[in-house]
């Protein structure tokens, strides 16, 4: 009975047209997502330019008030003659840090540019502590950042962000991450579920009632081909985005990136990540498209 | 007996549809039911089938209460071709029949044969003219052998040559301790399997053997016909 009510769902979610247009989706959504995270790895590119130049001119400008006051000793206390060429040979330091920054940034030497931004944290902290109300950064995001770039440097990684990459490891747990939100595993309920709902509310469920006796076992095996399917989906889905990333996948500076490696601004590995994320998939997946059943089979007892 | 309805009241969305009706059939035999549109026709099969329920009566089956194992066991429902899937093929209809029924794949195939079904059970039903769905549907009510085979018009959209097949089948079935209960507008062809008739009349089931006389259309006028 079980059986043969399994491959009755499984035929008419293969036989209808819900099924190819699931498959189809997996497929376009993969191919998409990584169009958007090329996208996105363009975009963060210029970003980080932009930001690297908007640190020079902000440097450049309060450096010239402290160029002013260290070659005007007559108009200022000797302190702050003394301070400001202290600041001037630290912003000239780091000036000369911006533009190897930058230089390396934009030759795709990813060692190099780990190594001088690690130099330009250092030095930035310096400047701050000189000049808290003078110069502007982000200590406590300059230091997770010294903590990342220090590891990927020791285990000769590339500098990758998630969101912004296309290659497999962390593409994968971004897509990953995009499979097991509520969003998506809402819609793709409603899709899978169509064969579900269109017989309940229609007569058609009254002939499979009538020869098997109880409508729980149904729900049962309705909801093994659909759990089923999401498994065969998220196969497709990230298998071809391996693929993809594998045959496309650009660093963002340079160099490989692995499972290993700690996901931006989370404190868990890539790979603990994706397993994390694959396993909310299923889990909210299943718990929607039951909670979706039940809904419908009283929703149709009322109905009727 | 076989089956036997007792005080039945059913009224769906405020309107009564029986009021305190009863009918029994004690032998096995083909009998019609026959009543103009919307007088519960379907309804009554829905009842006898446990689809429906109603508010207040008896439905027993070969002397047992109602249950969806004892129906899954002995009964066959022909419902209109609305309970098809039409993008799954007839095979595959009576591919799940024959796994929950556990029957025996040669005499599926045998019925299929004999109501000239075969050629088409390939095929999406969504292909399907409304002669084809009803042999279909007849086909898929034969095979599972009932004790009570309930049939809700399986003569609409048949041609000539259908109508014939489907007629040996059932005059077929009627010696094989089978009760077929028809309902159906075509009484010329219901003329040709049986005299007994149940009529479905203010709300009431009533009971007619006709004479070798007898017409069931005259008596269907005589019961139906509008007044003037």
């Amino acid at each position: 009975m079980k059986q043969a009510l399994f491959v009755l769902e499984w035929r008419r979610l293969a036989a209808s047209f819900v099924l190819s247009l699931a498959l189809g989706l997996a497929v376009i959504g993969a191919i998409a997502f990584f169009l958007i995270s090329s996208v996105r790895q363009q975009q963060t590119h210029e970003a980080i330019r932009a930001q690297m130049a908007a640190k020079q001119t902000a440097l450049h400008q309060a450096n010239g008030s402290w160029i002013y006051v260290a070659n005007h000793p007559n108009e200022t206390n000797p302190v702050s003659v003394a301070q400001a060429k202290q600041k001037v040979l630290h912003a000239n330091q780091l000036t000369r840090l911006y533009e190897q920054q930058r230089e390396a940034f934009s030759q795709g030497d990813n060692r190099n540019y780990l190594k001088t931004s690690l130099r330009v944290f250092d030095q930035e902290k310096i400047l701050k502590t000189l000049t808290p109300d003078d110069f502007s950064a982000d200590l406590i995001a300059n230091q997770h950042q010294a903590s990342l770039f220090r590891k990927l440097l020791t285990t000769h990684q590339g500098y990758e962000i998630n969101g912004s990459s296309t290659l497999p490891a962390v593409f994968l747990t971004d897509f990953s991450s995009l499979l097991s939100h509520w969003s998506v595993i809402l819609l793709m309920v409603m899709i899978l579920s169509t064969t579900w709902t269109l017989s309940w509310f229609g007569k058609q469920h009254e002939w499979v009632m009538l020869n098997q006796p109880n409508s729980w076992i149904w729900l049962g095996m309705n909801f093994l081909v659909a759990l089923l399917t999401w498994f065969v989906m998220l196969g497709i889905a990230l298998s071809l985005s391996l693929l993809i990333s594998k045959i496309w996948g650009q660093p963002f500076i340079n160099g490989h990136h692995g499972w290993q490696n700690n996901a931006t601004n989370v404190a868990q590995s890539l790979k603990v990540l994706f397993q994390e994320n694959l396993l909310e998939s299923v889990v909210r997946f299943g718990l929607i498209y039951f909670i979706w059943q039940i809904l419908c089979l009283f929703a149709a007892r009322i109905r009727r | 007996m076989i089956l036997s309805v007792q005080d039945l009241t059913f009224k769906f969305r405020g309107k009564t549809i029986f009021s305190h009706a009863s009918m029994q059939i004690n032998q096995h035999a083909i009998y019609g039911l026959v009543a103009p549109n919307g007088y519960g026709k379907s309804t009554l099969l829905n009842l006898l089938t446990g689809l429906l329920h109603p508010q207040s009566g008896r439905i027993q089956l070969l002397d047992q209460s109602m249950s969806r194992q004892l129906i899954f066991e002995k009964v066959a429902y022909l419902q209109d071709n609305s309970v098809l899937y039409p993008y799954l093929t007839g095979q595959q209809h009576l591919d799940f029949l024959t796994a929950v029924h556990r029957l025996d794949r040669q005499a599926v195939a045998t019925i299929a044969g004999q109501l000239q079904a075969v050629d088409f059970l390939n095929q999406r039903v969504s292909k399907y003219s409304l002669g084809m769905k009803q042999r279909l549907l007849l086909v898929m009510a034969l095979v599972v052998k009932p004790t009570i085979l309930l049939l809700d018009e399986p003569l609409n959209g048949l041609d000539p040559t259908s109508l014939q097949l489907v007629r040996e089948a059932l005059l077929d079935l009627a010696q094989q301790d089978v009760t077929v209960l028809i309902s159906s507008h075509n009484l010329d062809e219901l003329m040709k399997v049986t005299q007994h008739y149940f009529f479905i009349t203010g709300h009431q089931i009533h009971e007619e053997v006709l004479g070798p006389h007898d017409s069931a259309e005259a008596r269907y006028n005589a019961l139906f016909a509008p007044t003037v």
